[in-house]
């Protein structure tokens, strides 16, 4: 099993990654790595689901999450699980800062990508396509793999046992 | 995350029912320390459940004999949560087994009470539960019949307001598993967040320790 990455790694992964990229010299895009992303397996009929990965930025300066889409569901938001006072509440999130030369964990009981109304039943082992859309307005494409949680969090949560993504 | 350590005394006192006086005669927990008050903690005094009816898979039912002749791990929730029920209900499926291996005398179920009966039917939720394990035992009730379990075991929770029809409203939740006896009534909470080996072994040491 390949380890699903998307990170400017060499001058062909560059221009794949460019041919993403909407706009700016200096795109926020190249310097984003999105590390094992992956969509939880829902219960059937269940409304929503969530997607989680790893961001790192390799920049100098930090890079905001903004927004995020993908087909097949009616709306797609950014969310932060948070407790307080033992309460669990779902803030919605404008942006999910990443550092300069830092990262951020999309992770269960955390940050989240928020998936509501899929337009049909999720089956385990499908490989969703999601578009990041970044502070600047350039744009990374990520295939996640859909997972049951149990396996994804296997471990210590980092699996990169990715469940057959395609490069096509 | 770990629990915040400031608001273990308030939670503490929260739950020591001011004013109840435990009776001597019948208190399973007068004396019990639980050795970690971050896995499981107890009230002065066994908190009872009122006795109120539910909606269950099968039809109507009366919390009493849901809770009758079993030990019972209690989740609140809903089904429209996208990540810590499922996360929470994912640990129970893994705690359950455990816990009749252990302790194969005692008679385990887990129920999830949802507090959003206006999204999650009764047919919904058996099909929401079954997914994490077979065993789970799914209701939901009256706003009335919640509200009274909710109060009973404090167990917190806010519908964020919403338009009649809107479908996508979120739900603030307590995440505590909440231990019931067989005489319905809450002996011990489990605050999240949650290791299902340190809640098997709290368990382990609450029942033999407290049970006789």
């Amino acid at each position: 099993m390949n380890k699903t990455t998307t990170a400017v790694r060499g001058p062909i992964n560059f221009l794949l990654l460019a041919a993403t990229l909407l706009a700016g010299s200096v795109a926020h895009a190249a310097e984003l790595e999105v590390i094992d992303p992956w969509v939880a397996l829902s219960p059937p009929g269940a409304h929503a689901t969530a997607a989680f990965m790893e961001l790192r930025n390799a920049g100098e300066q930090p890079v905001d999450l903004v927004a995020a889409s993908v087909d097949g569901f009616q709306v797609v938001e950014l969310h932060r699980s948070i407790e307080e006072n033992g309460m669990h509440r779902m803030v919605q999130q404008e942006r999910i800062t990443v550092p300069a030369g830092g990262s951020v964990e999309l992770a269960p009981g955390g940050y989240h990508v928020m998936l509501i109304g899929a337009e049909s039943e999720l089956e385990e082992g499908e490989v969703l396509t999601l578009e990041l859309t970044l502070g600047d307005g350039s744009r990374v494409s990520v295939e996640a793999p859909v997972k049951r949680r149990e396996q994804a969090m296997g471990g210590h949560g980092h699996s990169h046992d990715n469940g057959g993504g395609h490069e096509h | 995350m770990r629990a915040n350590r400031v608001l273990l005394p308030l939670m503490l006192v929260m739950l020591g029912l001011a004013g109840c006086r435990p009776d001597a005669g019948d208190n399973p927990l007068a004396g019990y320390q639980a050795p970690d008050p971050l896995v499981l903690r107890t009230p002065e005094a066994p908190m009872p459940l009122p006795d109120v009816p539910l909606a269950g898979v099968d039809g109507e039912l009366r919390s009493a004999d849901l809770f009758h002749d079993r030990w019972t791990l209690l989740y609140v929730g809903y089904s429209f949560c996208p990540d810590i029920c499922p996360t929470e209900l994912g640990q129970l499926s893994r705690i359950l087994p455990v816990l009749r291996q252990r302790l194969p005398n005692i008679p385990w179920q887990v129920v999830f009470l949802s507090v959003d009966p206006e999204r999650d039917t009764p047919a919904h939720l058996e099909k929401y539960t079954a997914f994490f394990s077979e065993e789970f035992i799914p209701v939901t009730g009256s706003r009335k019949s919640i509200d009274a379990i909710t109060a009973a075991v404090k167990a917190g929770y806010r519908i964020e307001p919403h338009e009649a029809g809107q479908t996508t409203y979120s739900v603030d939740h307590d995440t505590g598993f909440r231990l019931i006896d067989p005489d319905g009534r809450m002996l011990a909470l489990l605050p999240g967040p949650h290791d299902p080996p340190a809640i098997v072994s709290a368990l382990e040491n609450f029942m033999s320790e407290v049970t006789k």
